[in-house]
């Protein structure tokens, strides 16, 4: 019942993008005030709001070579800063100014220039992300070719210099990558990513042999070691064996552990609980978690596309094969449910089917009949 | 192809036919399926869809088909490629026939199979075929329809095929062209497999046949244009390769497939996507194509370092690369698919077996979420965004939230106010006991309390403590005859405040007569009965409103009519009327009744109350406090814990009244957000009411932690920092924001006006009216620097404006004025560019702004109006560094 409502009403909100081609990710600045998009028409827009609900096109410029994958705002404590990347083996860091050659009434014109080109990858760069804000101006990126970097920009106030701080290799092709948004900073919480893997399932190592079986997991935790100095893998989320299309850590509100969505075949929604420090001693240095699957949901066919957590990490909204966006929502604990699903109809897109082609040439033959006058 | 012959393609004009074409070729009609009459028969497409046949001819004899675009025919006109050679034109429904070309026919000079035909898409006129091979004609012959038919036109239609109509251009003598199609980048050009081992591109605009490209691959079948685009895409044995038509040289990309692909397509209504169709597969392989575009003019404009990676781009070519996914569409295998004209990513699919299915082809949507609980995402080239309706729909506490701290939820001076706001039960009741418990520990009636607000169990201390209450046997006021086991003991009475009770019937009246006026009788009536006043709680029940309850009071009656023989059959009534009673309260209290008055004389005995305490709809102080007087010591003790730890493991915020605020209420609190995930009332209940020691708990700095990031990505600076306040006010002090501190001696210029201790609003400066002019560090009196507009030292008035006492920047920049209040003195503060750290008044810098976007410093080029984004509105002003080091980043703002 509130579904049809809401698909009702939903009708009226939609904003023509003007991409040429598909849009692969749309992001939220940290105030929900701004909106990125970026497409394979290799173009990044920008969109303000106007205040009323709507959304303005403030800025929309070619950003890359090739389709731009993911776009991802940094804090505004570090201005108004943007990163992409791209399938042209690069990601980019950008930074809104105003011009500089304009002055009185033309004062409020800005544009985005680009501070930083991030080239160390061989490959296409699948996914960008910036770290969360207490670790200071950090990014990460990651390829087809499997390598984690993570960059840091040790003087913030230049975007300039983006220094390679880490390079991990995964042997694995990497699709999509999450910061843990954990806010402390204590040495429970070190600095972690998950990252997860497109690689498709070798159909001969599977099931063979245990220790095959083992190359199949497709997510893995990484943990920032201050000792070390260093990133290392603490974990892999056996549940997960299909190829992932992206995943999320939830925001953590003062929860004493994380929530990681995983869009796979599936919907899942992972539960990983740090071990405190006592029992992962007794146990030795391999387990650090325990990960629990709370729910998996299969009502997007067979492939899920993207998955993205609200700000207080309670509803999750889903994309996938079905052509629908679908909300999960805790109920109580550890139970989550469907709320709503809002169809990418069909029929809007066949109303603003394209006009034909213009034709050349036309032989205007007598109208005998003009109901026989097919489409115009 | 040519195997089975069973091809589906949609009409390229007609958006609702198609044509199958197998052993007959037959025209379908697609219609929504409420709009198909119900008898007709229909073959189901998709769920929503249906097709109808229309007509149907037999197909023997015809190599090929392809439907034209001329938009003035009313029904698809097929070109039908015969194995004789011949070309003929048919509409398969005899109807209205406005250009006369239905039964047109062509001939090629020498017979031979006509492998392929193409209509012009563009001008529509226009018909290629390709031939097999003769040694002495052309292979792709191309006619002009219309022309050709012009002079029997005018005529009539009787005579169309009496003259052979001549090929307005022959291409490819003695070679076979497997494949023709035109090309949608030039008008008149095609593009088409010849001899098994080329693709050759011929420009009709260009005069003889020699081809304008020619490429040498394995992976020459079938060769295609997209529709508005240069590359070509072909098939072969061993996958499919997309070409360059500008440059045939090599391909661009391989395509290798593990089957060989029998029908490749450009999908017409998006960009870069191929389609292929593997032999005996049951799913379609989406090729997204992704091209890094040749950039060399960029080159030059980019910086050094990425013309060295787009060096290195080139030296790894081919640049490019294609996403591949394959998507079962129904099943069974496949023989062949046709990408609807117009339709986004519609297809129509057809299994080997004849069987028809329309397929959508998902685009990958994007979501994403907006700090203010905004959903948009983006599919089939536009934004959506979720209505904002969905939260009248789906209570999310995220939208719970900021709606209650838009009510300053949590802020409000007394703890009882909040209470109102939280609009929640179980939350106001929270915050009532607070105010409750504040107020027990301020009045001195509890004490010793490490906490500022304890709860049931601090005050309960186990029996193995050495304690012991006084068991007392209370008469009943009214029941001159019956007494009652009672429990009392200095730290009963405390609990029982703690419940909201009291002790004793003083306290306890006003109590019931709240809970009347609240609009619970029953509540009312139960609790005059556990302080023993049965004339009271019958009163209660007679003036509720509701007659229901009237009639309830009857079953008081009896046991206040000191029973005789006849309370046994009152019991019993009792016993099967109390669970049908619809208030727990009335069930409660009948229970007591039944337990506390035992049938027989009064004797010594343990009266079972188990039966109210389990009374879970109760609330819990009530149960608590029930407990408190009927319980003896261990009973007690252990109905408490046993509580404790249910409410505990249950995420319970009533667990709250029994730990108070204390290190393991901070434990049930964690479980409460973790099942509830409102952290906003966890902060807020650690920054009011927990202490120094608990505000240092990692936990409950997470809280606080997360919630001021919430406020601050809804921009609600203002309750943030009220939050700031009060939790620096209990103890857990951060760090104030920036200061300015002396160039010369490094000490803060602000703090050397000692301030009168103001506790709550500490950080705030003092009242301007109290503050010197201080144009000179108050430490070492060397002067501070310079207005960079106006000249002047900071600390001196504003010339021109109101002569505003000057505030030296103050250490509240994650204060926003309120208006009307620090508005007056603002012009004299002192701001500066966090670039070129210039700066001056803030209304002199306003001003300058307003009119430049230099700095007002002569010689200084930095643009500091321009260095920040458009919408945070002050800009930024410059100044001389009045502090040695940039000021420390607040800790508090924006954390």
């Amino acid at each position: 019942m509130g579904e049809l409502a809401t698909n009702n009403i939903f009708e009226s909100q939609t904003i023509v993008a003007d991409h040429k081609d598909l849009i692969h990710d749309v992001a939220y600045d940290f105030y929900g005030e701004r909106m990125a998009t970026c497409s394979s028409d290799q173009y990044v827009k920008v969109w303000d709001t106007d205040g009323q609900g709507g959304w303005r096109l403030t800025a929309s410029w070619k950003a890359h070579h090739g389709s731009v994958w993911k776009v991802t705002w940094a804090h505004p404590e570090f201005g108004q800063v943007l990163a992409t990347c791209s399938f042209d083996r690069t990601a980019a860091i950008w930074e809104e100014v105003g011009d500089t050659t304009a002055s009185g009434s033309e004062k409020g014109l800005r544009t985005w220039v680009k501070r930083s080109n991030l080239v160390d990858s061989r490959t296409s760069v699948t996914d960008v992300k910036f770290g969360p804000k207490h670790l200071g101006l950090l990014l990460v990126t990651c390829s087809a070719d499997g390598i984690i970097r993570i960059y840091e920009a040790p003087d913030v106030m230049n975007l300039a210099q983006w220094t390679l701080q880490h390079e991990i290799p995964t042997k694995v092709s990497i699709s999509c990558l999450s910061w843990n948004p954990s806010l402390s900073r204590s040495n429970s919480n070190p600095p972690m990513l998950a990252v997860g893997s497109d690689e498709p399932n070798n159909v001969n190592a599977t099931g063979t042999q245990s220790d095959k079986v083992a190359n199949n997991e497709k997510v893995f935790i990484y943990e920032y070691s201050e000792s070390s100095r260093r990133w290392t893998r603490t974990e892999c989320l056996s549940s997960v064996v299909e190829p992932v299309n992206d995943l999320a850590f939830a925001p953590n509100l003062g929860r004493s552990f994380h929530l990681l969505a995983v869009a796979t075949k599936d919907v899942r929604i992972i539960k990983i609980e740090p071990l405190p420090e006592s029992s992962s001693a007794t146990n030795g240095s391999a387990v650090r978690f325990k990960t629990e699957v709370l729910a998996a949901f299969e009502q997007h066919n067979s492939c899920v596309w993207r998955v993205a957590w609200n700000v207080t990490g309670t509803l999750l909204a889903s994309s996938g094969d079905d052509c629908c966006v679908r909300l999960w929502k805790m109920q109580y604990m550890n139970q989550w449910k469907g709320v709503a699903v809002f169809k990418n109809d069909a029929a809007s897109s066949e109303s603003t089917a394209p006009a034909r082609a213009h034709t050349t040439y036309t032989r205007l033959a007598a109208m005998a009949n003009p109901a026989h006058m097919p489409y115009h | 192809m040519s195997g089975n012959k069973l091809d589906v393609l949609w009409s390229p004009i007609h958006h609702d036919k198609f044509i199958v074409w197998g052993q007959d070729i037959t025209l379908y009609d697609v219609a929504r399926l409420q709009d198909i009459e119900k008898k007709s028969t229909y073959t189901q497409l998709s769920s929503s869809r249906g097709a109808t046949v229309v007509a149907s001819q037999s197909a023997s004899g015809v190599r090929c088909v392809d439907i034209s675009s001329i938009v003035d025919h009313p029904d698809p006109l097929l070109a039908l490629g015969h194995a004789s050679g011949r070309v003929t034109l048919t509409s398969l429904k005899q109807t209205y026939d406005p250009l006369g070309l239905v039964g047109r026919e062509f001939v090629a000079r020498y017979p031979r199979p006509c492998i392929s035909v193409a209509w012009n898409r563009t001008e529509t006129n226009l018909l290629a075929a390709g031939m097999d091979k003769h040694r002495s004609d052309h292979c792709i012959l191309l006619w002009d329809v219309q022309s050709c038919g012009l002079d029997e036109f005018d005529e009539g239609l009787s005579h169309p095929v009496s003259e052979p109509a001549r090929p307005i251009a022959e291409l490819g003598m003695g070679e076979t062209a497997h494949s023709v199609s035109w090309c949608g980048f030039a008008p008149r050009t095609l593009v088409a497999s010849m001899n098994l081992k080329h693709i050759k591109i011929f420009d009709l605009r260009e005069s003889g046949d020699k081809a304008s490209g020619t490429a040498t691959h394995r992976q020459c079948l079938g060769a295609v244009c997209e529709a508005a685009g240069w590359r070509v895409a072909s098939r072969g044995d061993a996958g499919a390769c997309v070409w360059d038509a500008r440059a045939l040289a090599r391909p661009l990309l391989a395509l290798p497939t593990p089957r060989p692909p029998r029908r490749l397509l450009w999908c017409p209504t998006r960009r870069n996507l191929l389609i292929s169709l593997q032999r005996d597969s049951s799913t379609l392989r989406l090729h997204d194509i992704q091209q890094v575009q040749e950039s060399k003019l960029h080159q030059s404009m980019d910086s050094v370092t990425s013309a060295a990676a787009l060096e290195e781009a080139e030296a790894e070519a081919p640049a490019g690369g294609a996403l591949e996914r394959d998507v079962a569409v129904c099943g069974a295998p496949l023989a062949a698919f046709a990408c609807h004209p117009a339709h986004r990513a519609r297809l129509l699919v057809l299994s080997a077996a004849g069987a028809l299915c329309e397929y959508t082809v998902a685009e990958r949507v994007t979501p994403a979420w907006g700090a203010g609980g905004e959903l948009a995402w983006a599919g089939g080239g536009a934004l959506r965004r979720m209505p904002p309706a969905f939260y009248s729909h789906e209570r999310d506490i995220s939208h719970v939230m900021r709606a209650r701290a838009l009510t300053e939820y949590g802020l409000k001076p007394d703890l009882w106010q909040n209470a109102d706001l939280a609009e929640d039960e179980a939350l106001s009741g929270l915050w009532h006991f607070l105010a409750l418990s504040k107020s027990l520990v301020e009045d001195g009636c509890i004490r010793n309390s490490p906490w500022k607000h304890p709860g049931v169990r601090a005050v309960l201390r186990s029996p193995g403590e050495g304690y012991r209450s006084e068991a007392a046997a209370t008469l009943l006021p009214d029941l001159p005859s019956r007494k009652v086991t009672t429990y009392r003991s200095a730290e009963r009475t405390r609990a029982l405040q703690l419940c909201g009770w009291g002790w004793g019937w003083d306290s306890a009246g006003a109590g019931v007569e709240r809970a009347e006026a609240e609009g619970t009788p029953c509540r009312a009536a139960a609790l005059a009965a556990f302080h023993l006043r049965l004339r009271a709680a019958l009163d209660v029940l007679a003036r509720a409103r509701a007659p229901a309850l009237r009639v309830a009071a009857l079953a008081l009656a009896p046991c206040a009519g000191a029973g005789a023989a006849d309370e046994r059959l009152w019991r019993e009534a009792l016993a099967a009327a109390a669970p049908a009673l619809p208030d727990p309260y009335l069930r409660a209290l009948l229970h007591f009744l039944a337990a506390a008055l035992p049938p027989s004389a009064p004797q010594p005995h343990q009266p079972d109350y188990s039966a109210v305490l389990n009374e879970t709809e109760m609330r819990l102080e009530d149960r608590v406090a029930f407990a408190c007087i009927y319980l003896p010591d261990g009973a007690l003790h252990e109905y408490v814990s046993q509580l404790w730890s249910g409410l505990r493991a249950r995420g319970s915020l009533a667990a709250l009244l029994l730990s108070g605020v204390s290190a393991e209420g901070v434990g049930a609190l964690q479980c409460w957000l973790e099942r509830s995930g409102d952290v906003q009332s966890a902060a807020l209940l650690a920054a009011r009411c927990a202490g120094p020691e608990l505000l240092r708990d990692e936990r409950v700095r997470g809280w606080l932690a997360a919630y001021r990031a919430l406020l601050d990505a809804w921009r609600l600076w203002w309750a943030r920092c009220l939050l700031d306040t009060w939790a620096a006010a209990g103890g857990g002090g951060e760090g104030a924001g920036a200061g300015v501190a002396c160039t010369y001696c490094g000490k803060p210029v602000a703090a050397a006006a000692t301030a009168r201790p103001r506790p709550a609003f500490a950080r705030l400066p003092p009242p301007a009216a109290k503050m010197k002019q201080i144009s000179s560090c108050p430490n070492c009196r060397k002067p501070l620097p310079r207005c960079g507009v106006c000249s002047l030292h900071l600390g001196t008035a504003v010339a021109g404006g109101p002569p505003a006492p000057p505030a030296p920047p103050p250490p509240a920049p994650a204060l926003p004025p309120a208006p009307g209040v620090a508005g007056a003195h603002f012009d004299g503060w002192f701001s500066w560019c966090v670039a070129c750290r210039h700066g001056g008044h803030a209304a002199h810098l306003l001003q300058w702004f307003s009119e430049h976007t230099e700095c007002p410093v002569s010689s200084c080029t930095c643009r500091c109006s321009a260095l920040d984004p458009p919408d945070p509105p002050p800009a930024p002003a410059p100044n001389d560094p009045p502090a040695p080091a940039p000021p420390a980043l607040p800790a508090a703002d924006k954390s």
